[in-house]
Parts: structure tokens; C-alpha cells; sequence
């Protein structure tokens, strides 16, 4: 009977899945930000006027340090949003910014640079992303957060949204945490 | 005889599934100190032959990893070393499966916190023997339980009676 144990024992232990899977379960956050980040384009529809022309590129601006280095940059530049390339650009400073219909605003930009930015762009179509608290109550249209079961949930200010002219689909509204202003 | 019928598979599996050599040691009817049954002659047979096959098919996936891992070398996104030990569905998605995910399963997908961020739930606890009375001490290694004295030979003078 021991020797059916041993195997036992022995056939649970030779499946390398096992605990292997359970790691990966966990994936890193950043590729998931950029995944969303990506799919926010999908879900949110820019004006005529946020772009120069037909040929214009769909420019993902980042303002900060990225934690996820160029990895953005990588993994969307084979791909199209609505039927233009992407170019991912980066800014150090609210004073580099250049037009862009995404922004995502890293969590190194401290509290003063957020608000230079909002300023900056203000009235302008460009969807500014954070992952800082209360980001979305104060110029952000999307902020991410972390929910207490692990997962990166995001919330949205659908006023900034409107008075970029940005228009968000339903779906994505579904999922989010809707925020006002303060 | 049976030895090397159940050894011989064992030790392809060893080196296919690259797993700890527990396989070899319950497969071989020769390294337990228990008679081994027909019926359980027959049940390290099949496992046995079962497991080769799981060996076989983790040899194909082992191929494509390798395939995928090349083009992720060349892309200047080398793969940390002992990913290629990897079935391919346990294989962490890339960069590129997660822009293909919908936004509901990003939501539902669970994140490493960095261990900067993440909280401390528990700790061990640890007591301190300093100051602690030799008596108060058990001495299981000595065969001796807990009688409130120490044996003879390690009691102070004064106790020896």
C-alpha cells in the first residue's frame, strides 16, 4: 500500500504545471497598463479635428518615467489604431508635450506637473491616463488603480471626458469606477 | 528482471520530464523494502508508459518554446533562463497577448504587487533562549522526557544527591 502512496505522491510531484501555473497566473502589472492602454483607443472615440489628417499617426504620449521602459513602443508599432500607426513618444516634463490623443501620466510625475499638464492641454482631445490616487478627480479622464483582489481596475471621470470630446463606450464604462470632480 | 522493465522507462522519463528522480525510486520494484503485487506490477506499467507519453507531448512543446524563444532572442527580448522548461499553455503570455486581450480580461487578470508595495501579513514568531532556565528544557534527542530534572551526568553538583 505504501508503494501506491509513493506513486502517488511521486505523480503529483512529477506534473511540473502544477505549481508552475499558479505563478504565472500572476502576471506583472505593466504589460497589463499597456494592454489597457492600448485598448482604451478601442473604446474611446476622438473628434475629426484630434487628428491633422487621414495620414496622421495615433500618438500615444508618455509623461514620466515609464516602468515599462519601451516595451509600449515594441509591442504596438506593428499595430493600428482605427486605421492609423502608432508612434509612442515620450516627455520628461509638461513642457515637452507635444499633441497626442493618449496620455499616460506615470506615477513618478509628482502633483504639480499633473496639474501643469491638465492645464496644458486643457479643452484639448486628448485622453490623459494616470496611475495616481484622485488623479481622475482632477483632470485625468482614466486612472488606474489597485483593487483589493489583485487586479488593476480603473477609474472615470466621464466629465473630463466630455469636455475633451472624447466620447467612451459603454462597455468600458461597465468595468470602470465612475469618479466626479472634487 | 522487473527491475529493468520498470527502471528502463523510468529513467527515459527522468531525463525527458527533467524531473527529481522520485520516478526511478517508485517505479523500481527493487528499491522499496516491500513485495510488489502483480496488480501493482501492472498499475507502475501503465503509469509508467502514461507518463511517457505526457514526456512525449512536453518534448513537442519544449520545440516550439524553443522556436518562440529564439525570436524573442532576436528581438532583443531574451527570455529568462529555465522558461524553455516550460510546457507552452504555462508559458507567461507575451508582450504582443496581452494588446489581444479584451478589456474584460484585463480587468479579471491578477497582478504581482512589487514587494515594495506589497503588505506584510504575517510574521514568524521567535522566542528568545537567553536567560532561559536549562530545566525548563526538554531532551527528546536523549530519550528523556520532561520529568523537571536534568540527567545525572549534565545536573549541577548540587543535584546529583
Amino acid at each position: 500500500m505504501s508503494a501506491a502512496c509513493c506513486f502517488a505522491i511521486a505523480a503529483a510531484v512529477s506534473s511540473p504545471a502544477t505549481a508552475y501555473s499558479q505563478d504565472m497566473g500572476a502576471v506583472k502589472e505593466y504589460k497589463v497598463k499597456v494592454a489597457y492602454i492600448y485598448n482604451f483607443a478601442r473604446y474611446i472615440k476622438w473628434p475629426k479635428d484630434a487628428f491633422a489628417d487621414r495620414e496622421s499617426p495615433f500618438v500615444i504620449g508618455i509623461l514620466g518615467d515609464a516602468p515599462f521602459g519601451n516595451t509600449l513602443q515594441r509591442v504596438v508599432e506593428s499595430r493600428k489604431i482605427r486605421d492609423r500607426r502608432i508612434v509612442v513618444r515620450h516627455f520628461a516634463a509638461p513642457r515637452d508635450y507635444e499633441s497626442c490623443q493618449i496620455l499616460f501620466v506615470t506615477g513618478t510625475v509628482d502633483v504639480e506637473a499633473q496639474k501643469e499638464i491638465v492645464n496644458l492641454t486643457k479643452g484639448m482631445p486628448v485622453l490623459i491616463v494616470g496611475e495616481t490616487a484622485n488623479f481622475a478627480s482632477q483632470g485625468a479622464g482614466i486612472n488606474f488603480y489597485h483593487d483589493i483582489d489583485d487586479t488593476i481596475g480603473f477609474e472615470i471621470n466621464v466629465d473630463n471626458l466630455k469636455r475633451r470630446h472624447l466620447m467612451v463606450d459603454a462597455r468600458l464604462l461597465k468595468l470602470a469606477r465612475i469618479v466626479g470632480d472634487n | 528482471m522487473f527491475a529493468a522493465i520498470h527502471t528502463g522507462p523510468a529513467v527515459v522519463l527522468y531525463f525527458n520530464i527533467r524531473m527529481i528522480a522520485v520516478v526511478p525510486v517508485v517505479t523500481s520494484g527493487t528499491m522499496i523494502n516491500q513485495p510488489i503485487n502483480s496488480t501493482f506490477r501492472w498499475l507502475f506499467v501503465g503509469a509508467a508508459v502514461g507518463l511517457m507519453a505526457i514526456a512525449a507531448l512536453q518534448d513537442g512543446a519544449l520545440t516550439q518554446n524553443a522556436a518562440s524563444g529564439d525570436k524573442d532572442a532576436a528581438s532583443g527580448n531574451a527570455m529568462l533562463a529555465g522558461d524553455d522548461t516550460l510546457a507552452a499553455d504555462d508559458k507567461p503570455a507575451s508582450d504582443d497577448d496581452f494588446l489581444d486581450m479584451d478589456i474584460e480580461q484585463l480587468r479579471k487578470t491578477t497582478v504581482t504587487v512589487s514587494s515594495f508595495d506589497a503588505e506584510v501579513t504575517s510574521v514568524n514568531k521567535q522566542e528568545s533562549t537567553v536567560g532561559r532556565n536549562l530545566l525548563d528544557n526538554h531532551y527528546p534527542e536523549w530519550g528523556i522526557e520532561d520529568y523537571g530534572y536534568l540527567p545525572t551526568k549534565f545536573a549541577a553538583p548540587f543535584m546529583r544527591g
